[in-house]
């Protein structure tokens, strides 16, 4: 019980770690391609075929600047704020399930909050797609900070149901040694 | 104590999230500023070294001037740049003189130019003749003589020579400084491939 409440919390600091690592790093490059006239846009105006890299940070602050403030503030919400605090409460739970208590409310938050958190991968997902159906060769490569953000997101939710099991066997095992 | 135990750890786990984020950011930040801010890569179909035997375009990308001419006197009357052009001789001969840039010290060339006009008139352009420098073949010993002139009314100013040696380029952009006597201060200067394929040579023009 104990090994399995030290392995929950590696799990979280790894995902943690991971979390940071992943907003900062970068996270897709974009090739503008400009199919037969790619010759002459370079000649005219070299900085849009250059490729721009961006890291998931970047790239909403990118998106706030340009005026797109809501989809800013949503993909912050979800893709900073939620695993981070999903993280967080988890570090909560775990901590109150070491010292014999319940998890209390924290654990099913981060349990419900947690299916937010993947909504980043599935907008850059979605992105990607748009992007190599449209003409003209125009390509995007998810880069290290992407993985990075999925790794922890798959981390923290594996991290949950190791979580809920030690629980479980807790207030089984508390169940039993209760005298009748 | 038990109590603050249990909210140590969530404040933690906040604090790798910022530190690694932080951490991550300034890594990347202090690779991207270790890189030269002028670096160019050659195109792979271009090879690393300038190769004897072979032809190549000589670039002439930059020249910049002293602030005052040999004698000491200002460039132009009325405190005007000088309007800079220069001439390229090989084997004895003037191989390119070039378009003049107008009062400024610092003067910039690009290696593809095209007449819009034309382009527009007959919608096709003919490249070999859109690039203007000149191609020489690089032999052991090769030397381009690079003259350069401030162009005035009655008379060009000589700014002064420097002699190329094209088989001692390195790959990419070479700074070149004027000989003492002179009025040049620097000189840029690129050999390129006379094989290089046209999406590659775009490539190079467009990293100015």
């Amino acid at each position: 019980m104990k090994q399995s409440l030290i392995h929950i919390h590696a799990l979280l600091l790894m995902a943690a770690m991971l979390l940071g690592a992943g907003l900062t790093s970068p996270a897709m490059t974009i090739q503008p391609a400009f199919g037969k006239f790619d010759t002459w846009i370079k000649l005219l105006q070299p900085d849009a075929t250059r490729p721009s890299t961006y890291s998931l940070l970047e790239g909403i602050a990118r998106l706030f600047n340009k005026g797109d403030a809501p989809i800013a503030i949503l993909l912050f919400a979800f893709s900073v704020c939620f695993p981070s605090i999903k993280l967080a409460l988890m570090g909560l739970a775990t901590a109150r399930v070491s010292q014999g208590r319940s998890s209390g409310l924290s654990l099913a938050l981060a349990h419900h909050g947690g299916k937010f958190s993947m909504l980043d991968v599935l907008v850059l997902a979605m992105l990607v797609l748009a992007i190599k159906g449209l003409p003209g060769g125009s390509k995007i490569d998810l880069r290290v900070g992407v993985w990075l953000f999925a790794v922890s997101v798959a981390m923290s939710l594996f991290a949950s149901l190791l979580l809920q099991r030690a629980e479980r066997r807790a207030r089984a095992a508390s169940t039993f040694a209760r005298p009748s | 104590m038990r109590k603050l135990l249990t909210y140590i750890w969530p404040v933690v786990l906040l604090g790798v999230v910022i530190g690694a984020a932080t951490g991550t950011y300034y890594l990347i930040q202090r690779d991207l500023r270790s890189l030269p801010s002028n670096a160019q890569t050659l195109p792979a179909t271009v090879p690393a070294t300038i190769l004897v035997g072979h032809d190549y375009y000589l670039w002439i990308r930059l020249i910049e001037l002293l602030p005052k001419r040999l004698d000491g006197e200002p460039w132009d009357t009325g405190g005007s740049g000088p309007d800079i052009h220069f001439s390229l001789i090989w084997k004895d001969n003037t191989i390119y003189a070039s378009d003049k840039r107008t009062d400024t010290l610092i003067a910039k060339w690009d290696l593809l130019s095209a007449d819009v006009f034309d382009l527009v008139k007959t919608r096709k352009i003919d490249l070999e003749s859109a690039i203007r420098m000149p191609i020489v073949h690089v032999d052991a010993g090769t030397v381009v003589q690079l003259n350069i002139s401030d162009s005035d009314l009655t008379k060009d100013d000589q700014a002064g020579s420097i002699e190329i040696h094209p088989d001692t380029l390195l790959p990419g952009v070479n700074v070149l400084t004027g000989p003492s006597g002179s009025a040049i201060a620097r000189v840029e200067v690129q050999a390129i491939d006379a094989r290089i394929a046209l999406p590659d040579l775009v490539d190079l023009v467009s990293k100015r």
